[in-house]
């Protein structure tokens, strides 16, 4: 796939920050400065407003990672990275973090990345 | 949706794009009787007449996009609204998709009763907190359940089984379009703040343009301006800073040439990120009814796991899954039409990227999971 280069990460992060803190009533929310394979990048942590899943604890905070969607594709090495780096900064690692994918019409769509395999949740 | 709610649809949505036509603008056309020789000459010389003054498109000002950020916005409200409205191209970024944030903050701030309208991402809201509640009461019952199985279950628990029975029932059989607007507890206290907060700093949404949306308005249309002349929007659409570095299967150009398709069928075109495809294709556009069709671009290697897995997504949300192929031109012919584009001056870039698209052409197919068993008829 040919990348696009219209975005900067920078762009990511903002829009993703103002989304969680106006659209979806996050509080505290907070950037971190990353390094994912040798690149500088940020990622989030925020308190959502209510449990994201049943089994979260009350006002449990969350891991975001703002990514452009024109970026092109992603891989395991990658993702396990984010997990290490929140090792690094936060000396602990998640169990899941939140992937904020940006799409240039300013839509954001949330996804969970777990680490590991997870029991499904029930609807 | 209620008939008030359709009959304000139809006004507010009553052009289909963003352009000032003639008779609206200078008044309509005479009455015209057949077997009356002067209304004929009245009506020939008013036609005739508003062919002789400017299209009102050329004397009006154009809705402003300005490139920030890496981002094509719109952040006149009149002009949002405009382009939302008329055609329904952009979202509001803080908004689901019409720019309705900054109203509806100011009317939470004006209105202390909390009366407001509801806005969709509101009726949204309502309608997953009473899911929440559903299956609060869902576990409780399958505990009861449990019990039940054990064979502990007291008089107490038997009676409050029965209850809970009724009401789960009660919440199956509610229709799920219909319901009550947030009480006074359920308004999120967190939104609130931040709503405050951002007014005192004059925070404002602003409308944000895809590059295809952009490029249609400009290049297709002519009802917006913006400040760089249509080459450079082009190289900065493609993600380019040379056109000569474009190729056959470069992305936007891609998605160009299937919006474009689409959009001159009639189809209201928006995209489709939220269902893992490039677009969705709306009759008439978003309020009046839900997106038919999902469009997915063909990427030159298929992978077929990913094609099941979207059917599975875009079949769940009741959606056909239409698989686009773009056929495109040789490196060789598109370098020579790139090479004429860049050659000829500014008057000559419009029908010089239409010798470009032209060399594009767009073919579908509908890919339906098809299971044996259940669809005999």
């Amino acid at each position: 796939m040919q990348e696009s280069n219209r975005f900067s990460g920078k762009l990511s992060k903002e829009q993703v920050m103002q989304n969680l803190t106006d659209y979806n009533a996050w509080s505290s929310v907070e950037e971190h400065e990353a390094c994912i394979q040798g690149k500088p990048t940020v990622i989030l942590t925020g308190i959502p407003p209510k449990k994201l899943v049943g089994s979260d604890q009350e006002k449990q905070l969350e891991w975001v990672v703002p990514l452009d969607i024109a970026r092109g594709e992603l891989d395991v090495g990658e993702i396990n990275c984010w997990f290490s780096e929140i090792e690094r900064i936060s000396g602990h690692r998640p169990g899941r973090i939140t992937l904020g994918t940006q799409n240039d019409d300013s839509t954001i769509v949330y996804y969970f990345v777990h680490d590991g395999i997870v029991k499904p949740q029930r609807n | 949706m209620g008939k008030r709610n359709r009959i304000e649809n139809e006004l507010k949505h009553k052009n289909p794009l963003p352009f000032v036509i003639s008779t609206d603008y200078y008044g309509s056309l005479p009455e015209l009787y057949p077997h009356n020789p002067i209304s004929w000459a009245y009506f020939l010389y008013k036609y005739i007449s508003l062919h002789a003054k400017p299209v009102p498109q050329s004397i009006l000002p154009l809705p402003q996009v300005d490139f920030k950020d890496g981002m094509f916005v719109v952040e006149d409200e009149d002009d949002m609204h405009r382009l939302f409205n008329e055609g329904f191209f952009g979202k509001g970024h803080l908004s689901r998709s019409e720019p309705t944030w900054n109203s509806i903050q100011q009317q939470k701030l004006l209105s202390s009763q909390g009366e407001a309208l509801m806005s969709i991402e509101e009726v949204t809201r309502a309608r997953r907190e009473e899911r929440d509640r559903f299956k609060e009461l869902r576990t409780r019952f399958q505990a009861l359940e449990l019990k039940e199985r054990q064979g502990i279950l007291t008089a107490d628990d038997i009676n409050e089984k029965e209850a809970l029975r009724l009401k789960l029932d009660e919440f199956r059989s509610r229709d799920s379009r219909i319901i009550s607007g947030p009480s006074k507890e359920t308004e999120l206290q967190g939104a609130d703040e931040n709503a405050s907060k951002a007014l005192r700093t004059s925070s404002k949404e602003y409308l944000q343009l895809q590059a295809t949306e952009v490029f249609f308005l400009r290049y297709a249309l002519h009802t917006v301006d913006i400040d760089m002349t249509l080459l450079e929007l082009f190289k900065k659409c493609a993600g380019v800073s040379s056109v000569a570095s474009i190729e056959p299967r470069n992305n936007f150009v891609l998605e160009y040439v299937v919006y474009h398709h689409y959009r001159s069928l009639g189809w209201c075109v928006r995209s489709g990120i939220k269902f893992g495809s490039n677009f969705l294709l709306y009759k008439r556009g978003l309020p009046f009814s839900h997106a038919e069709h999902a469009i997915y671009i063909m990427p030159e290697e298929v992978s077929w796991p990913t094609i099941s897995a979207l059917s599975r997504v875009v079949s769940g949300v009741k959606k056909n899954l239409v698989l686009v192929f773009v056929e495109t031109p040789c490196q060789e012919v598109l370098d020579n039409l790139l090479h004429t584009l860049e050659r000829m001056g500014n008057d000559h870039y419009k029908k010089n990227l239409s010798n470009i698209f032209k060399q594009y052409r767009v073919n579908e197919l509908i890919y339906r999971r098809w299971i044996p068993g259940r669809n005999r008829d």
